[in-house]
């Protein structure tokens, strides 16, 4: 499964936290 | 590892992890059963539906940055990734697996409940919006 997505890292941003060193997963429609 | 105590239960909400704040975690994986009786048949029939889990966890309410009360209130209405393994700090494997799934925060106890001699405390149960993902390799 995927992980982090991006609903994951605007959480994190909200908390000011940085992401985790990952790259993000793109929504199917993106790719 | 055989059977072990379940004191140390890993669990990680958006990437953060709020593993010191849980007294109680519970996945549960289940899908719905969809009617499939036709003619001629002596018992009801039923096949595999939609997965249909729920991750229910008891925290202890803390509000300093980016603890319970501020990551769950931050993806408050968002389906957001829950990652779960059962011995924290033991590599993850075939007696150690990693159930990823992803959950709706559907539903928060902002201040807690409990009276003056409790700590603050949360009973949520959230319900999962994918199939619960096993695996035995990865990292937590």
């Amino acid at each position: 499964m995927p992980y982090p997505t991006e609903a994951d890292l605007e959480v994190l941003k909200k908390l000011g936290l940085a992401a985790p060193d990952v790259t993000p997963t793109k929504k199917k429609d993106e790719e | 590892m055989a059977i072990y105590l379940d004191n140390n239960v890993g669990l990680k909400i958006a990437t953060v992890d709020l593993s010191a704040y849980i007294q109680s975690i519970t996945l549960t994986q289940t899908f719905d059963e969809v009617e499939t009786t036709v003619m001629g048949a002596t018992a009801h029939q039923f096949s595999k539906g939609l997965e249909s889990s729920t991750l229910a966890v008891d925290f202890l309410n803390d509000w300093d940055a980016a603890k319970v009360g501020q990551t769950l209130q931050a993806a408050y209405g968002t389906s957001v990734t829950a990652v779960i393994i059962p011995v924290k700090g033991t590599a993850v494997g075939t007696t150690n697996p990693l159930y990823t799934v992803s959950i709706l925060i559907n539903n928060l106890t902002p201040v807690g409940s409990g009276g003056p001699a409790d700590y603050a405390s949360s009973s949520l149960t959230f319900t999962c919006t994918s199939t619960v993902a096993y695996a035995t390799t990865g990292t937590w």
